[in-house]
């Protein structure tokens, strides 16, 4: 058994690697070894008056958290600054006009404006007032100018529907990266 | 405060954990410091299956695959990767017609026995034709564990199906290993 004890491993150019207070409280200095960049948002103001059938973006306006500002909360894109793999998760509350009133539910996962992947709740016949659709996916972004958005669409019959926000983020969005993937 | 300035850590065995090229740009050497194996396969055919059966889902394009853990839509944990793992899929399922599909079930199987589970029920009045049903789940899997992804569709008539494509990209199933859990 061989231990070296030190307070901070650097690289030879002085770049910090990992770093210890000497109490065994741990700094990870490299984003190599860090699930970041991430973040989470949500929406908490809906957004209301949507057409039917007509795919619309969720603008999540709220964030839970966002160390790397990687989140834009004015066009709701997510656009990592570090290339690699990224679980990426997302979840709409989507409500109808009134009671019976929804048949088709899906929610859209779009990279740099192309679908990516998608989940429909599709009712046929039956009429419902809301229902939630949820995606996840992982997606290899390459720490530039790769961004995702997410869509949603209801089919209501005919009136106007929305996307339900609120302060208990039951209509989100996620992503963290994976370490050495 | 005491600092180590070195480009390579590796342990008595000589065997590489962490490597910078000097300038901060970092390599992990060792995989218990990586989200890997990790894995992403999508289904872009449709996949005709009995009625009422649960079927093992193929899944025929590969995305990502760290490890080369996945052999035929069936992911086994390769040796000295066990522990925690997030497991996902997403598959949809159609039925026969419209007013045709009475229910759907998804399991992830452990070694070939259920265990998450993602359900639509629609009995009481089936009037719907197609569903999107979304499962994940945090697994304690040990090397050499499979991982297979079921499905069922109860179909009113006939013979339904999963289906797959190559724009929607409903029907995928991914995973990756947590560090440290």
């Amino acid at each position: 058994m061989s231990t070296l004890e030190v307070n901070n491993i650097k690289d030879t150019g002085s770049n910090s690697l990992i770093s210890s207070d000497g109490s065994g409280t741990f700094t990870i200095n490299n984003g190599v070894l860090k699930s970041t960049p991430y973040f989470q948002a949500y929406l908490n103001t809906s957004q209301t008056g949507l057409s039917d059938g007509v795919d619309t973006k969720i603008i999540f306006d709220s964030e839970t958290f966002d160390a790397d500002s990687v989140y834009d909360t004015s066009n709701g894109r997510f656009t990592p600054n570090q290339a690699g793999k990224y679980f990426v998760y997302a979840q709409g509350y989507l409500l109808g006009p009134g009671t019976d009133s929804v048949n088709t539910a899906l929610i859209r996962m779009y990279k740099n404006g192309t679908q990516i992947a998608r989940n429909i709740w599709y009712n046929g016949t039956e009429w419902v007032r809301y229902t939630s659709v949820t995606v996840q996916q992982i997606v290899d972004m390459n720490g530039s100018s790769d961004y995702i958005e997410i869509y949603a669409q209801q089919d209501t019959g005919g009136a106007n529907w929305e996307i339900h926000g609120n302060s208990i983020a039951s209509t989100f969005f996620g992503a963290y990266k994976l370490i050495g993937a | 405060m005491s600092i180590l300035k070195v480009n390579t850590i590796q342990d008595k065995g000589g065997n590489a954990i962490i490597s910078s090229d000097g300038s901060g740009t970092l390599t992990l050497g060792n995989d218990a410091l990586k989200n890997t194996p990790a894995f992403k396969y999508v289904k872009t055919s449709r996949q005709t299956v009995s009625d009422n059966t649960y079927t093992k889902v193929t899944f025929d394009t590969e995305i990502l695959d760290t490890d080369s853990a996945v052999s035929s839509s069936t992911f086994t944990v390769p040796t000295g990767k066990g522990g925690q793992y997030f497991i996902g899929a997403n598959l949809y399922t159609v039925a026969s017609g419209v007013t045709r599909y009475i229910y759907g079930n998804l399991y992830i199987t452990v070694n070939g026995t259920f265990r998450s589970q993602r359900n639509a029920d629609f009995r009481n009045s089936y009037n719907t034709y197609t569903h999107n049903l979304l499962v994940s789940d945090v697994l304690d899997l040990s090397a050499g564990d499979t991982i297979e992804i079921q499905g069922r569709i109860n179909d009113s008539t006939s013979s339904p199906h999963f289906d797959g494509d190559t724009t929607n990209y409903q029907t995928y199933f991914y995973g990756f290993r947590l560090i440290g859990a």
